[in-house]
């Protein structure tokens, strides 16, 4: 029987850093940097009190039990991206522990969750074992993490992926995570299959590199045992060009790392009322509220799945519903056009310039047939982007002009199927800037002329 | 010249003033060495509480565009990017930087003798300055123009050098004064105090340097009194002598202090007290300190500042050689401990354990400030030793030196060491300790026992 257990690593969706006032996001190597954050002489942690919000929220998220009192440890080990060559995290008292977060028919037990410190960026020059210098990143230095730790509950590589990706869009959900900002997922994977010892693949970004990884080391552990070779305990590095696992020389047992509690941070204390704010807070999952939406306006699981990838859809999708009772117009409104205006841009709703009020009355007008539904999905793009409907009506002279380039076509036997053909190739000339009942009305006055 | 007669000159008398202050530090400098770098007059003299008083700093305190080595040959060259709170406060009342005072490496050492620059006792240059702020004793000692010491306190290295020096030394309450910008030794012990020639200069000094700065989580939120304005004790102080220091105290220095007591017994109500836990408070206080001081240590690598040579070899081989030639050996000591007592098996026998007898220590401590005002026994349980003395010492025996001054260190409690006359031609001293955050106390104290 195979066993996985993970170590999944997220950035939290801060500002600023754990630690000190510099900003979680910038653009060139080394430039939100601080005395605190490259680890100099003399600075001290400033505790970024909004991490903990985020952090218990993550914990309740995944069902953990939640301690009211905590505090930071240090590890200490010597290595080029660690500022002070220790990391401050938590080891004994960490924020949640004993959760779970269930994948289809499966629950995966949480072991733990704890926040920490990032490392530094490392840039190799070549690959981790030839490498003759490496570069370092210190902007990524101090970023919050929360660690979550699972219990050994995968079986294959599958479930691993549907777990990583229902974390990830629970966790955009809640908006602890941005994946747009913060790019892969990192993950320590444990693997253990029957009759060897576990081994730790560490670091391994990205959902398809953990499978692989994955993969590969239970390919790799199978054959050793086939073979009648032992399998020892060990920590392994993931080559993302190879697809290969590679034993690393140097192992560090937890024995080694030497923990002591952080001095600088006194102990921290959370309050029962606090983590019930946090609890509401949080509120309803996305799972839980798909399938409400589903029950209650009656829509198709396919939409009720994109109007909940992120909260602020999904609140605007009951806002509009409240006005609005086609649920199903709206459903394909804010599931489908808009979902995928703001997929175009790269965006989420709460990113872009769009507010509820606006949009209610844009889902209005097209229900009024103010703006026709050809119209406004052209419109919903720069509505995106600008906030505003930036609507121009062509004037009756453009009208006419490209009317006259089809004055040909516009035969007097010509029946109701072949006016609207005209005129879709007519809306389609002019961006649908036009009232189609307007063109109907002017072509039919051009076949009555034709036809005297 | 005193300093409130100083601070009564107008501005032009006081540049004057100043000037000569630094002349005579440079003098001062060529015999006894108290500075690692001395710094020069601006010739600008600033408002504020000091009003141009130099101030010296020891040089594990931070100061911006100024070397700051902790004593140590890894930091030998460092110029930090920014000022401690202390230097900040400091400057902001028109205090001037005079210098950087010598202190053992880190502040690892009872006799300012495990470092670079050696200062010499201020009655005899033949015997020790006392460790770790020796520099700032022997200056504040030979100072004859205004001056206030900044120095720091772990375990006794204020108490030590400023009874050795005949001077006054206070170590406020852990928590009382930000230690930002301070060069950690052990962040649970250290206190940053002062070291004046008059109890004037210290009430003067914690009322510029004390209170709440966001930049040290442990710094307290406790309102700062005018200290400068407080003058003898306005009603009898009820005091107790901790009878079972006599032990480890020459007779002479023991009886000299009772004798100062008693002569004051019409406002002190005088009481002998044991305190179980003082034996073991050496013991707890050395791995406390040297745990914390361990994992400080590990930041200083060759990398982005301090000592740095050509890379070669691995990560692991570049630090190591950094870190051989880079640390004494008493720092090195320190590693070596203070890692082995947090090692996976041996934390909870030692690591472990000392927090739990520094609790012990602390509740001690609050059950007999329920009954007394202050609690008063020697500074030191002999007068300065000669440096060929100090050089055949084992480090267990320099480490218990510390005996007395390690209990109100361990504790967080303020005390004040206060010149009680001389035992052969050398100062001796006595301290009286309070509760948290009474420093007030500590100062009236004090001032019944100058010009006496
Ligand atoms: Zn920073």
């Amino acid at each position: 029987m195979t066993k996985i257990g993970l170590e999944i690593h997220v950035a939290l969706n801060t500002k600023t850093k754990l630690f000190c006032k510099d900003s979680t996001e910038s653009n060139s190597p080394n430039t939100s940097v601080c005395p605190i954050c490259l680890g100099y002489p003399g600075s001290k942690p400033q505790l970024n009190k909004k991490a903990i919000d985020l952090a218990i929220k993550a914990a309740l998220m995944l069902n953990c039990k939640v301690r009211t009192k905590f505090w930071f440890d240090r590890k200490i080990y010597f290595y080029p991206d660690l500022a002070k060559n220790f990391q401050i995290t938590q080891h004994e008292a960490t924020i949640g522990y004993d959760g779970h977060f269930s994948i289809r028919n499966k629950e995966i037990r949480i072991r733990e969750i704890h926040l920490e410190e990032d490392p530094a960026k490392i840039v190799y020059t070549g690959s981790i074992e030839n490498s003759k210098y490496v570069l370092l990143d210190y902007n990524r230095s101090g970023v919050p993490l929360i660690e979550i730790v699972t219990e050994p509950d995968f079986s294959n590589s599958n479930e691993v992926a549907i777990f990583l990706r229902k974390l990830i869009r629970y966790l955009e959900y809640l908006d602890l995570f941005n994946s747009s900002r913060e790019g892969a997922i990192r993950c320590d994977v444990n693997v253990s299959i029957e009759g060897g010892e576990r081994v730790e693949v560490k670091n391994v970004s990205g959902i398809e590199n953990i499978k692989r990884a994955i993969d590969y080391e239970i390919l790799r552990q199978t054959t050793l045992l086939n073979k009648g070779e032992k399998i020892k305990r060990e920590t392994r590095h993931f080559d993302e060009t190879l697809g290969i696992t590679i034993g690393l020389r140097s192992k560090e047992t937890e024995e080694d790392y030497g923990y002591i509690y952080e001095p600088d941070i006194p102990i921290i204390k959370i309050n029962e009322e606090k983590i019930e704010k946090l609890k509401n807070e949080v509120g309803e999952l996305p799972d839980q509220r798909k399938e409400r939406l589903v029950l209650q306006y009656k829509i198709n699981n396919e939409l009720a799945t994109a109007i909940v990838s992120e909260r602020d859809l999904a609140d605007l999708f009951e806002y509009c519903c409240k006005e609005i009772n086609d649920y199903q117009f709206v459903a394909k409104w804010i599931g489908n056009y808009l979902k995928k205006s703001l997929n175009w841009n790269n965006i989420k709703f709460s990113q872009s310039k769009v507010t509820k009020e606006k949009f209610l009355e844009f889902l209005k007008d097209i229900k009024n047939n103010k703006i026709n539904e050809r119209e406004a999905k052209e419109l919903i793009k720069t509505f995106v982007d600008s906030g505003e409907i930036v609507r121009v009506e062509s004037s009756k002279e453009d009208i006419q002009k490209v009317i006259s380039e089809f004055y040909d076509e516009i035969s007097p036997s010509l029946n109701e199927k072949g006016i609207n053909h005209i005129i879709g190739k007519i809306l389609k000339k002019i961006n649908y800037k036009a009232d189609p009942k307007e063109l109907k009305k002017l072509i039919e006055k051009i076949k009555e002329e034709k036809s005297k | 010249m005193k300093i409130k007669e100083f601070l009564e000159k107008d501005a032009k008398t006081r540049k004057e003033i100043v000037e000569k202050a630094f002349e005579e530090a440079e003098k001062i400098q060529e015999e006894y060495s108290p500075f690692i770098t001395l710094n020069k007059f601006d010739g600008k003299i600033e408002e504020g509480k000091l009003k141009g008083i130099p101030v010296s700093f020891k040089d594990s305190i931070c100061t911006k565009g100024i070397r700051t080595t902790a004593g140590s040959k890894i930091l030998m060259n460092y110029v930090p990017p920014f000022d401690a709170h202390v230097v900040e406060k400091i400057k902001e009342n028109g205090g001037k930087i005079l210098g950087k005072t010598a202190m053992d490496e880190f502040g690892f050492g009872s006799f300012c003798i495990n470092t670079f620059i050696i200062p010499k006792n201020a009655y005899d240059k033949e015997r020790v300055s006392g460790g770790s702020s020796g520099g700032a004793a022997t200056l504040t000692a030979k100072m004859s123009y205004p001056h206030i010491a900044i120095a720091e306190s772990t375990g006794g290295s204020i108490t030590t050098p400023a009874s050795f020096n005949g001077v006054y030394g206070l170590t406020p309450t852990y928590g009382r004064v930000s230690r930002y910008g301070l060069i950690d030794y052990s962040n649970s012990l250290d206190k940053i105090g002062i070291m004046s020639k008059e109890i004037f200069g210290i009430a003067l000094g914690l009322e510029i340097i004390a209170g709440k700065d966001p930049r040290d989580m442990t710094s307290a939120n406790v309102p700062v009194a005018s200290y400068s304005k407080i003058g003898k004790p306005n009603k009898k102080l009820k005091i107790g002598v901790i009878k079972n220091t006599e032990k480890y105290t020459r007779k002479e220095i023991f009886s000299e202090m009772m004798n100062k007591l008693q002569k004051n017994n019409d406002i002190l109500e005088i009481h002998d007290v044991e305190m179980n836990t003082l034996d073991y408070a050496l013991y707890s206080y050395y791995i406390i300190a040297m745990a914390e001081a361990s994992t400080n240590l590990s930041k200083y690598c060759g990398l982005r500042y301090g000592l740095q040579k050509e890379i070669e070899g691995n990560y692991n081989e570049y630090f190591s050689k950094i870190r051989a030639e880079g640390f004494g050996d008493e720092a090195k000591r320190r590693i070596i401990i203070g890692t082995f007592v947090r090692m996976a098996g041996y934390k909870d026998k030692y690591y472990e354990k000392a927090l739990k007898v520094r609790t012990l220590v602390i509740n001690e401590f609050s059950e007999k400030f329920k009954d007394f005002d202050l609690l008063v026994l020697p500074s030191t349980p002999n007068i300065a030793p000669k440096f060929k003395e100090v050089e055949r010492i084992e480090p267990i025996e320099a480490y218990k030196f510390d005996i007395l001054t390690i209990p109100p260190n361990l504790a967080g409690l303020p005390h004040l060491t206060i010149p009680i006359g001389k035992l052969e031609n050398m100062p001796i001293g006595m301290q009286a300790i309070a509760n948290k955050f009474e420093e007030e106390k500590l100062i009236s104290f004090g001032y019944i026992f100058e010009n006496d």
